[in-house]
C-alpha cells in the first residue's frame, strides 16, 4: 500500500510538472490541490489529528471554565457539560477537530496563483488560526445551547446552528484569501469614457 | 517602516502558532483500566444518578460515561445508603448505529470470561508457573469430596438451583444444555487453558470434545432459561471470604483488587488424572461448587472485598468489570463495553446515551460534534476554484489584448 502511495505521488508530481511547463495553470491548481490533500490526509492528517482535538478542548474548555458552563478533558478530547437530567460528554474526534478544513484550506491556497511564498506562508498561517478558532467557537455555541438548554436541543445546536456557525465564517475566510484579493488585484488594465476627440 | 514592522511581527506570530496544536498533548496521559482501581476516575466529572425526586445526599449514585474509540468506560459510585448490587442491573446504551442492553454477571471464578483486556489480568501471576495457586475455583477432588471428578455427578450439598429443576438429568446438561454452543465453548476452553497453564491440560481436551457432542442444544426438552442459570452464578455464600481470607498463594484479598474469588485451592493442586479422567464432571463441579460457595453476596452485612463481573450481551459475554464494596466507603464499580458488540462499523457511532435504570432515571450522553467537513471542504473548493477560474480568465483575456 505504502508503495502504492508512493508511486501515485510521483506519477502526481510529474503531472504537475507537465501542467506547469505546459502553461495549464488552472489544471494545476485543481489537480495539485486536489493531490496533495489526498497525500496530506494519507500522511499528516493522522499525526495532526489528535493534538489539534486535544487543542480543540482544551481552548473551548478555558471559555467553558470563563463562565463555568462545562468542563474540559483534554486528555480524552472531552467537553462534559452537566445537566440535571442528563449530562452531555461532547467528544471531540477527528471530523470535529478541523483538521479536514485545515488541510483543504492550505492545500488550495499554496496553490493559488496570486500569493507569493511568504504572502502564502502568512495567510496559510492566519487562516489556520481562523478555522480553528471558528471550530472553538461552534464548539462553546453547541455547549451554551445544552447547558441552557439540555440535551434536546443537542441535534439543532450540533446539526443545525454549530454548522452553519461554521461555514459562514469558513466561507467568508475563503472569500476574503481567493475572492476579494484576487479582485483587489487583478489588473483590469487602462479605460475610458469613448473618444475624447469625438467629443471635440 | 511601520509595514515592515507588522509583517515581522506578524511571521514571528504565525511561526509560534505553528508548533501549538503539540502544546496541548499531555505527555502524563493515561488511558482509562479497567483493573479494580477507581484512581483513574477521580478527575471525571459524575452524573447524579437516582431514583424519585429531590433525593436525600445518602441517596445519589454518581456515574461516569467515557469511551474511546472502540469502547465505552462506565463508573459507578453507588448511594451511601445503598440497597443496590449488580444484580439484575441492566445497562441500556442507545446509539446513532443502534441500541443494545448489557447485564452484569460476577464472574464465578476469577478471569472466566476475560478475552480480551490485557490489563484486565490480575496484578499478580497466578498459575502453578509461578508457585502461586490458581485463582480458578477447586476442582480438585480433595474439595468436592471425591463426587465431583466422578460420571455420578454432585453430591448433594452441591446441589443448585439448576439441578434440582430436573434432578433425573446429566449432570452436564442440566447446568449448560441451554446454553449456546458459543459460551459453552468458552467456559470449557477456559478450563482448558487453566489446565494448559497447569500444564496438565492435553487430556482435557479431549474429553471436551466428548462433552460437546453430547451437548445438544436443538432439544427443547433439556431447556432452562439461560438468565435463570445465571442467575444462579450469584450464589448464596456459604464460606467467609472477603477482605480478610487470604488464599493459599498468600495474597489478601484486600490488598489487591486484581483477586475476585480466590477459593483456598486453585488449579494448580489437581492432577492430570483428575482432569483428564472426566471433563464433564470438572466442568459441573467447578461452576456447581461455586454456585454454593462462592464469596459474592453484596447482600450480606458485612461483606467486603473486589470482585470480577462480565457484562454480557444476551448470551454473549462482551466485556467485564470489577465492583469493590468496602467498609465505610460507598461501592464502587466499573466495567468496560465494546463498541463492537453494538455495531460491527462502530466507526460510525458518534452519539451514545447511557441509562442504567436501577439507579435512576437520568441519562449519560457522549456525542460526537462534528462540523459535516467535507461538505464544507466542497463549499470552500468551490469558491476557491472560481475564483482561481476567473483569475486566469481575466490574465488570459490582459494577454490577448496586449497581443
Amino acid at each position: 500500500m505504502l508503495e502504492l502511495k508512493i508511486i501515485a505521488f510521483i506519477i502526481w508530481l510529474y503531472t504537475i510538472w507537465v501542467l506547469s511547463r505546459t502553461g495549464l495553470h488552472f489544471f494545476k491548481f485543481v489537480i495539485g490541490s486536489v493531490g496533495l490533500f489526498f497525500f496530506l490526509m494519507f500522511w499528516v492528517q493522522p499525526i495532526v489529528t489528535e493534538p489539534l482535538s486535544m487543542a480543540v478542548t482544551a481552548v473551548a474548555g478555558v471559555l467553558g471554565d470563563f463562565f463555568k458552563m462545562y468542563d474540559s478533558y483534554y486528555q480524552y478530547a472531552i467537553l462534559f457539560i452537566p445537566k440535571n437530567t442528563t449530562s452531555v460528554s461532547l467528544a471531540i474526534d477527528y471530523e470535529c477537530s478541523g483538521v479536514i478544513e485545515i488541510m483543504a484550506f492550505s492545500c488550495m491556497l499554496w496553490f493559488f496563483p496570486l500569493y507569493n511564498t511568504i504572502e502564502k506562508l502568512i495567510v496559510n498561517c492566519i487562516g489556520i488560526a481562523v478555522i480553528f478558532l471558528a471550530n472553538v467557537l461552534r464548539i462553546f455555541v453547541i455547549c451554551t445551547l445544552i447547558y441552557f438548554y439540555g440535551n434536546e436541543i443537542f441535534y439543532f445546536a450540533h446539526t443545525i446552528f454549530g454548522r452553519i456557525l461554521f461555514y459562514f465564517i469558513s466561507i467568508a475566510l475563503y472569500f476574503y484569501v481567493f475572492t476579494h484579493s484576487h479582485v483587489i488585484r487583478q489588473k483590469v488594465g487602462s479605460f475610458n469614457y469613448g473618444n475624447s476627440d469625438t467629443a471635440k | 517602516m511601520k509595514k515592515r514592522l507588522f509583517k515581522t511581527l506578524l511571521i514571528i506570530v504565525c511561526i509560534l502558532l505553528i508548533p501549538f496544536p503539540a502544546f496541548a498533548v499531555n505527555e502524563g496521559y493515561i488511558p482509562i483500566h479497567i483493573d479494580g482501581y477507581f484512581d483513574d476516575w477521580t478527575d471525571k466529572a459524575p452524573t447524579e444518578v437516582y431514583p424519585g425526586k429531590n433525593p436525600p445526599p445518602g441517596k445519589i449514585n454518581y456515574v461516569k460515561l467515557f469511551r474511546d474509540e472502540s469502547k465505552v468506560y462506565v463508573y459507578v459510585q453507588f448511594a451511601y445508603k445503598n440497597n443496590q448490587d449488580i444484580t439484575n442491573m441492566i445497562i441500556n446504551l442507545y446509539t446513532n448505529m443502534g441500541d443494545e442492553n448489557y447485564f452484569l454477571v460476577p464472574d464465578y471464578w476469577f478471569d472466566a470470561t476475560d478475552m480480551t483486556e490485557q490489563d484486565m489480568a490480575p496484578r499478580v501471576d497466578s498459575g502453578a508457573d509461578t508457585g502461586t495457586d490458581s485463582l480458578a475455583p477447586d476442582i480438585s477432588t480433595e474439595e468436592n469430596g471425591g463426587t465431583g471428578l466422578s460420571d455420578q455427578g454432585p453430591s448433594p450439598e452441591q446441589g443448585s438451583g439448576a439441578e434440582t429443576a430436573e434432578p433425573e438429568a446429566p449432570a452436564d446438561q442440566k447446568i449448560y444444555a441451554n446454553l449456546e454452543q458459543e459460551t459453552y465453548m468458552l467456559v470449557a476452553d477456559n478450563i482448558n487453558n487453566q489446565g494448559n497453564n497447569a500444564g496438565i491440560a492435553d487430556t482435557a481436551v479431549t474429553s471436551l470434545d466428548d462433552v460437546l457432542d453430547q451437548l445438544d442444544p436443538s432439544n427443547p426438552d433439556t431447556l432452562v432459561d439461560p438468565e435463570d442459570i445465571l442467575d444462579e452464578m450469584i450464589p448464596d455464600a456459604t464460606t467467609d471470604s472477603g477482605t480478610d481470607t487470604p488464599t493459599d498463594s498468600g495474597i489478601d484479598t484486600s490488598t489487591d483488587p486484581g483477586i475476585i474469588s480466590a477459593t483456598d485451592s486453585g488449579i494448580g493442586s489437581a492432577t492430570d488424572a483428575e482432569i483428564g479422567s472426566d471433563i464433564n464432571s470438572s466442568l459441573d463441579s467447578a461452576v456447581g461448587q461455586e454456585l454454593q460457595t462462592g464469596n459474592l453476596d453484596l447482600k450480606k452485612p458485612g461483606h467486603y472485598g473486589t470482585w470480577s463481573f462480565t457484562v454480557w450481551s444476551g448470551l454473549h459475554p462482551v466485556g467485564s468489570g470489577f465492583y469493590t464494596r468496602e467498609e465505610g466507603e460507598p461501592d464502587q464499580m466499573e466495567l468496560f463495553i465494546p463498541l463492537s458488540s453494538i455495531t460491527h462499523h462502530y466507526d460510525g457511532i458518534t452519539e451514545i446515551t447511557m441509562k442504567i435504570k436501577k439507579l435512576g432515571p437520568q441519562m449519560v450522553m457522549c456525542a460526537g460534534a462534528d462540523t459535516e467537513p467535507y461538505l464544507g471542504v466542497v463549499i470552500g473548493a468551490g469558491i476557491a476554484m472560481l475564483s482561481a477560474g476567473a483569475y486566469f480568465h481575466k490574465k488570459k483575456q490582459s494577454g490577448s489584448n496586449k497581443g
